[in-house]
């Protein structure tokens, strides 16, 4: 059952991202990168990480998509026609091996230093939710504060060359 | 109150003596405007002096418009002219009118335009240009205003016919049908507008003439940055009936029903200023229970307008409720006027000489009661409507001018009262007996929408002062004039009098005769001040008619008002101004 | 076998709710239509069986048989799927709204069929609930900003832009507005919260008063009801996004908003008005009885008031709703830690 749902999920999450990134309208690459977000919370779903599946959701497809596809529609983007592809393939391909470089050493990182036994981690009796929330506050306390202080950096900054322009 | 009469007025002598040599001829005429005739040359020297040298000047355009004289026969010393310009100016600091008068020759006339002096003859000068063909030098944007731009021929010269039979079968071959089509092409050029380029960030929207916002056919093309308007450009004509015209070819009696249909929600409000104009021109003294009459049902129309003003201008702030209160309310008058009148939105009652029947058994006890019901519910609308925090928040500092600019652009009734001025044509001007009523001008100091709804939401409580006085105060007598002219005479003498049945008789068939001469007649409209400027060349018809609406001019004056503010800003401010786009394009 | 006949029976299930929701949801039309119509001294629909109770029927027979224009600059796939992104939105959110304690399915049946958790009141008795119902409902947004923007009408653009931006900000207040309940309950199950509301004093209204506030209008501003309704706002926008929409496709459009409008009163019930719970009567009927008060209320608000203006609406979520509610989350912690270290 669950493997099931697992190969439907993955084969979106997939598809779509290829779509997102071979298509040539920027409406249609909006439109499956969305449905990419949807498959990928789904497969977090799968992994029981309700809270990170849900976030992605809120997040991604419903705040930061949806700021996209206002610059698209605003500027009428659609009707801009994208360069048709370049006639030799040699950046498609170093594209390509590039991904896979990348990939591999992902994979090899997981496979060297994380050992596949262990069983994720399981506490009785409380949601991942809380578990989440417990981990951000006490453990990562200081990475969580400098990404908050971060992120409140380029809101400001954002504000202030939006500001400055017109 | 003016003291002028005919050619014996101050204006004309201070104008005599400095321009001698301007002033052609001065013209008597029915309703003692002082009126002059200006040699082409100095039309503007005139006009500006007028304007802004004299002291307590002329500072409104009231009206600008035409005349084909060509086939004009009585004309009583008037110097020639081929097409006569008409320029009517009020100062409603002397409380007094000017009329003057250009004389222009030949089958393509042209004249200097004064779009520099008062900005609000553009509209009037293209209508005349729209009308007459007569060229306005140095008009900024001189096109058809109420025709469409493709017509053939100027309507109110008098070889274009009146009738559509007249003109031959209507077709529509593809290729006209094509050229329609790309006639609906937009090119902000073509509007006035400057070019902003194929790169530009605005979106032009054309609002109209199918809009919800828009009451009734009326188009305006925005430019836009965002929700920001940067310039709008209204377009009218949708509703354009050819009221002048018709006016040419009915008698003087039966054009009255004509009239209740220019400011559709006024109903015999229309009638008023046409039969006071026609019987200037004749000569008759309505008798005083007619024009307590008038005035009683006058106001009523007032309430019926206003309350459709309140509920629509609620509605376009949002607020969905109050239009269907104030519409019940609505048709309490209607019911009132039914009973009164026999019809309903269109009684078209007022007749030359008084009104069409005599007030009906027990209209006390209707009005009575309506007037006791109504005051408590006025309360109920001002706490619903005018006290609302989010209304004021939609409409207070939004589409606001100032005093100067309400004069300048020649905005009358409440719109000019919602900026402070005191006055109204019942008050400084009476007419139809309104001296003899009690009651007081209410008045704004912003200038803004919500200002312009609160004048009206307090003159719906003076319209029910004067309605409850005339319900006191009913004189007996006739209601309608004991003249020979006075249409249809009074019933009781047909049936005894043989003159009085011939004068029936010929007065219904052929029309009244009424004598040579020219007269205006201005009133206290629902949605500010209705003039009819009547011409007879001693005929059963109207020489011409020239009707004079509120609504024309302000619509005009939107663009002003609206730059720099938001589409939501611009449905309240057409809601504010409470038009109907019939009576914008007659 | 063990495992098709839960899988069946939960499609069951969900197809009941489905249809129960969607006939509430027609209701909710002929409700609004009279309400209203009582309001401003008028009666509605009236014609079309006994008090018009037949009306969403003609209404539906109506849409389904009306001709479909679609508009031929549309851009058609988008403009087709708008509609059905809103629906779906709208209606997948009541999945986890716990609508009764039980089903007594235990009393008709034996106590087998309470074996496959069919038995709750709730399709869907997720462990992050209310997170759920906000990653869909902003999943709607979509439709609304496809449905304006592959209209190719100018009208319809602006009203989607408006709809966007105005349901970005104020899903923000919204969900800033529920963090209190989330803090007093402890838990982000809905079924969990109702159950903490065992009593009337207990129910988060009065815990949350000024959390309650701030839901009721952040909320009626999601759902773009008046004095939000900039987004379909007939006065400046025509009918906003909807616009181009004919037939079923707009028909779509509107059961979401009412599908929208009643699932937002459910989730008020849930959250502060303590769900199900209720004496006397059985659980299902105190759940309706509620959802469909702040049903009404919500008519009520549109026959009385005016709409804002658009840019005070955003004015108003960002500067007002946004900072009251961060407040109300950072009094409520407050609170809450200093009465659970003084009850130790």
């Amino acid at each position: 059952m669950e493997q099931i749902f697992f190969y439907i999920l993955g084969a979106i999450t997939l598809v779509s991202a290829f779509l997102v990134v071979s298509l040539r309208r920027p409406i249609q690459n909006v439109l499956f990168m969305i449905l990419m977000m949807v498959g990928l919370a789904g497969l977090f779903i799968l992994l029981h990480a309700e809270f990170v599946a849900m976030v992605q959701l809120v997040v991604y497809a419903g705040a930061i998509m949806v700021l996209f596809l206002f610059v698209i529609m605003l500027l009428n983007l659609d009707q801009l026609k994208m360069p048709p592809p370049e006639g030799s393939h040699v950046r498609w391909w170093a594209g390509a091996v590039i991904a896979f470089a990348v990939m591999g050493l992902i994979w090899l990182a997981f496979k060297m230093y994380l050992a596949p036994e262990v069983p994720p981690v399981e506490q009785a009796g409380a949601s991942n939710t809380v578990v989440v929330g417990k981990a951000l506050f006490t453990t990562y306390l200081l990475p969580f504060e400098i990404a908050s202080v971060l992120l409140l950096a380029a809101i400001v900054g954002s504000v202030l060359l939006a500001r400055s322009r017109s | 109150m003016r003291i002028v009469v005919g050619d014996k007025s101050p204006i004309i002598d201070e104008l005599q003596s400095i321009f001698p040599d301007a002033i052609v001829a001065v013209q008597p005429v029915r309703d003692n405007v002082p009126t002059v005739w200006v040699r082409q040359g100095s039309l503007k020297d005139v006009l500006g002096y007028l304007k802004s040298g004299i002291s307590k000047p002329f500072r409104t355009l009231f009206d600008l418009t035409a005349i084909d004289e060509r086939l004009r026969v009585s004309r009583n010393g008037q110097p020639e002219s081929d097409f006569t310009v008409v320029y009517h100016l009020i100062s409603y600091e002397r409380n007094e009118d000017v009329r003057v008068k250009v004389a222009l020759k030949g089958d393509a006339p042209s004249i200097p335009s004064i779009v520099k002096l008062w900005p609000c003859a553009n509209w009037y000068e293209r209508e005349v240009w729209d009308m007459f063909g007569v060229r306005f030098e140095g008009h900024p944007n001189l096109r058809r205003i109420l025709l469409p731009q493709r017509w053939k021929g100027h309507p109110l010269r008098k070889e274009h016919p009146a009738r559509a039979t007249e003109m031959g079968p209507f077709e529509l071959p593809d290729y006209r049908a094509e050229e329609e089509d790309s006639r609906l092409q937009f090119h902000p050029e073509e509007w006035g507008l400057p070019d902003y380029g194929p790169d530009t960030r605005y979106i032009f929207l054309n609002m109209g003439p199918q809009h919800p916002g828009t009451h009734g056919p009326f188009r305006i093309v925005l430019a836009l940055d965002g929700e920001v308007i940067v310039d709008a450009i209204p377009d009218i004509g949708f509703h354009h009936r050819g009221a002048e015209k018709m006016a040419e070819r009915q008698t003087w009696h039966t054009f009255i029903p004509y009239t209740d249909r220019i400011d559709y929600l006024g109903g015999v409000m229309n009638n008023l200023p046409y039969c006071m104009a026609v019987e200037r021109l004749a000569g008759i003294e309505v008798p005083d229970k007619a024009k307590v009459i008038r005035v009683m049902m006058a106001e009523f129309f007032r309430i019926a307008s206003h309350l459709v003003f309140y509920g629509t201008y609620a509605q376009d702030v949002g607020a969905m409720s109050p239009v269907f209160f104030m519409f019940n309310d609505r048709e309490r008058v209607f019911s009132i006027v039914e009973a009164i009148c026999g019809g309903r939105m269109h009684p078209s009652w007022f007749r030359i000489g008084g009104v069409a029947q005599d007030l009906p058994k027990g209209w006390e006890k209707l009005v009575g009661q309506f007037v006791k019901y109504f005051p408590a519910r006025l309360d109920e609308f001002l706490k619903l409507v005018m006290h609302n925090r989010l209304l004021k928040a939609r409409t207070k500092g939004i589409g606001v001018y100032t005093l100067d600019e309400a004069i300048e652009w020649g905005v009358t009734g409440p719109g000019l009262r919602a900026c402070g001025l005191e006055w109204d044509f019942r008050k400084d001007r009476p007419y139809s007996g309104y001296d003899q009523f009690e009651f007081d001008v209410p008045t704004g100091q912003n200038g803004d929408a919500y200002d312009r709804g609160a004048v009206r939401a307090e003159e719906l409580r003076q319209s029910l002062r004067i309605i409850e006085q005339c319900l006191k105060m009913m004189p007996d007598g006739p209601y309608m004039a004991d003249h020979p002219l006075a249409t249809p005479p009074p019933k009781h003498l047909t049936m005894h009098h043989i003159e009085t049945l011939i004068h029936h008789f010929l007065n219904v068939t052929w029309g009244p005769v009424i004598p040579a001469g020219e007269a205006t007649a201005i009133v206290e409209a629902t949605k500010g001040n209705n003039a009819y400027y009547l011409i007879s060349d001693g005929n059963t018809n109207s020489y011409r008619t020239r009707i004079r609406t509120p609504s024309f001019a302000h619509l005009q004056m939107i663009p002003l008002i609206i730059r720099g503010s938001a589409i939501a800003d611009l449905v309240a401010l057409l809601g504010s101004i409470d038009f109907v786009m019939a009576d914008v394009d007659r | 076998m063990d495992l098709a006949i839960p899988v069946i029976l939960v499609i069951v299930k969900v197809l009941l709710v489905i249809f129960v929701v969607l006939t509430f949801v027609a209701y909710t039309t002929l409700l609004e239509r009279r309400v209203l119509g009582w309001f401003q001294v008028r009666l509605g629909p009236n014609r079309v069986g006994p008090w018009g109770l037949l009306q969403p029927l003609a209404d539906g027979a109506k849409l389904l048989l009306k001709e479909e224009v679609t508009v031929t600059a549309a851009n058609r796939w988008i403009y087709l799927v708008a509609p059905l992104i809103v629906v779906t939105c709208a209606l997948t959110p009541f999945a986890v709204i716990p609508f009764a304690k039980d089903l007594y399915l235990d009393r008709i049946f034996d106590q087998a069929a309470s074996k496959f958790v069919l038995n709750t009141g709730v399709i869907s008795d997720l462990n992050v609930g209310i997170l759920f119902v906000f990653a869909v409902s902003s999943l709607g947004t979509y439709g609304v900003l496809l449905g304006g923007w592959s209209s190719n009408n100018k009208y319809s653009l602006l009203g989607g832009v408006r709809a966007g931006a105005q349901m970005i900000s104020y899903e923000l207040a919204l969900s800033l507005s529920v963090i209190g309940v989330l803090l007093l309950a402890g838990t982000l199950s809905l079924t969990q919260i109702v159950e903490a509301q065992d009593s009337v004093w207990k129910w988060y209204v009065f815990r949350q008063p000024l959390g309650f506030i701030l839901f009721l209008i952040a909320g009626s501003a999601e759902i773009g009801r008046t004095p939000f309704d900039l987004v379909e706002c007939e006065n400046e926008l025509v009918a906003g996004y909807q616009t181009e929409y004919s037939a079923m496709k707009f028909g779509l459009f509107y059961l979401g908003e009412y599908a929208h409008l009643l699932f937002l009163s459910a989730l008020m019930t849930t959250l502060y008005f303590g769900g199900w719970q209720g004496p006397f009567f059985p659980p299902i009927v105190w759940f309706l009885i509620k959802t469909f008060f702040f049903a009404f209320v919500f008519i009520w608000i549109r026959a009385t008031y005016p709409r804002l203006r658009y840019d005070r609406v955003m004015a108003f979520g960002w500067k007002v709703l946004l900072p009251v509610g961060l407040f109300n989350v950072m009094v409520t912690a407050f609170v809450y830690t200093l009465w659970l270290q003084y009850r130790g």
